[in-house]
């Protein structure tokens, strides 16, 4: 069994990115995280790699549940469609409106957000990508380079007015 | 916006954004981990017992989480264990069983009668990693959650439906309080003298004889857990 020291150096690790990685996927996020957290402390030794593990397991959770037909709850619904997927950074000088890059990803081709959230925000490998979305590498990263010049065009096109 | 007009100065600035923090808690996460890591391991370990399994997380983490309109939910399958004291605490629960559907604590009026059929306490728990694991975790996250949660509802809930047999909260704590190595071995009050009970620290684990005599009840035990238990009506402010 896994130590629970252990998890909860994963948890502090890996939550947050886990979570922007399954508000990429259209559900709410916090239910997958959970349950991929969950999952892990049932198995009887940690995964070599347990970042790629616990988004394996989190978006097999999440197509579960899609497939199933389960909705979240409209109140959950509604949250995860106006919170922002990053903290403000006021400190950050000329730093991007971390509302306005939310807008931008749930706008973006669901391919190209999933890649460029699994990377950007995930820190997830092209390599690591292409294992949990079973695809290749240079899928993956043809993904993430149309995703990239995606943002930089809503970026640069005209702004959401406030 | 500076650096849009090479690839990387976007990308560094994207990746500037730090994603949110889940809002569950790392106490409500461990707690909810070693729980399931606790019923994954019973189950694994029980041959034919006939109970049903439903690790309700969700539900659970959900009803702690919420405030206002939460509540708790316990669904305990250590019951099914060989153990006597498991034994004990499943007859209690079955006593419990026969009652209506649901027991409920609203915020004026605690009502506790689930908590008041399990008040034996438990003599053997056997000791097992997943048992061990979810004593550690109770320990060190959840107790300093319990503390920090004295403004959520409280709901207990059976379903007769369901055959996972119902604990209480309080026996639950109790029997997992009774794996952990350092129980009783010295009182809390004696720790207190030393001056090294604090909160969050493996060192709070309370006796639960000396509690139980105890006037300023800390944690959950049978004489805190009573029908006019402040530590309830604190609990559910």
């Amino acid at each position: 069994m896994i130590d629970a020291n252990e998890l909860a150096s994963l948890w502090r690790q890996h939550s947050a990115r886990l979570l922007i990685i399954a508000r990429a996927w259209g559900e709410q996020g916090e239910d997958g995280v959970q349950e991929a957290f969950v999952a892990l402390a049932k198995q009887d030794r940690l995964p070599d790699d347990p970042l790629a593990w616990l988004v394996r397991a989190m978006r097999n959770q999440m197509l579960q549940w899609y497939r199933a037909g389960k909705r979240r709850e409209q109140r959950h619904k509604r949250d995860a469609d106006t919170a922002s997927w990053f903290c403000m950074q006021r400190e950050i000088e000329d730093g991007l409106d971390a509302r306005l890059v939310t807008s931008w990803l749930n706008e973006m081709d669901e391919a190209e957000r999933e890649v460029i959230v699994m990377h950007l925000w995930g820190q997830l490998s092209f390599r690591q990508i292409a294992q949990v979305t079973e695809s290749s590498s240079a899928t993956v990263h043809r993904h993430y380079s149309r995703g990239l010049e995606s943002l930089r065009k809503r970026a640069n096109g005209p702004k959401v007015p406030q | 916006m500076n650096g849009q007009n090479s690839s990387s100065g976007w990308e560094n600035q994207l990746r500037l954004l730090q994603p949110t923090q889940p809002t569950i808690s790392e106490a409500e996460a461990m707690y909810a981990m070693g729980y399931a890591a606790a019923l994954a391991q019973n189950k694994a370990q029980q041959s034919g017992a006939g109970h049903s399994y439903k690790v309700m997380m969700a539900a659970m983490l959900v009803g702690m989480l919420v405030a206002g309109g939460g509540g708790f939910w316990l669904r305990d399958v250590i019951s099914s264990s060989p153990s006597s004291a498991i034994a004990q605490g499943n007859a209690n629960a079955r006593v419990a069983s026969a009652e209506p559907n649901v027991i409920a604590i609203p915020a004026e009026q605690p009502d506790v009668r689930a908590n008041e059929v399990a008040e034996k306490p438990a003599e053997v728990l056997p000791q097992s990693s997943a048992t061990q694991w979810l004593a550690t975790a109770i320990e060190r996250w959840w107790y300093p959650a319990i503390s920090s949660a004295s403004r959520r509802n409280a709901v207990i809930e059976r379903d007769p439906s369901d055959l996972t047999v119902f604990i209480d909260r309080q026996h639950f704590v109790h029997l997992i309080m009774e794996t952990h190595a350092g129980y009783r071995r010295t009182s809390p009050v004696a720790r207190r003298r030393e001056g090294d009970l604090k909160d969050g620290n493996m060192e709070t684990v309370p006796d639960w004889q000396s509690l139980e005599e105890s006037t300023q009840p800390s944690y959950l035990t049978p004489a805190t857990l009573g029908r006019n238990s402040t530590l309830w009506k604190d609990w559910i402010q």
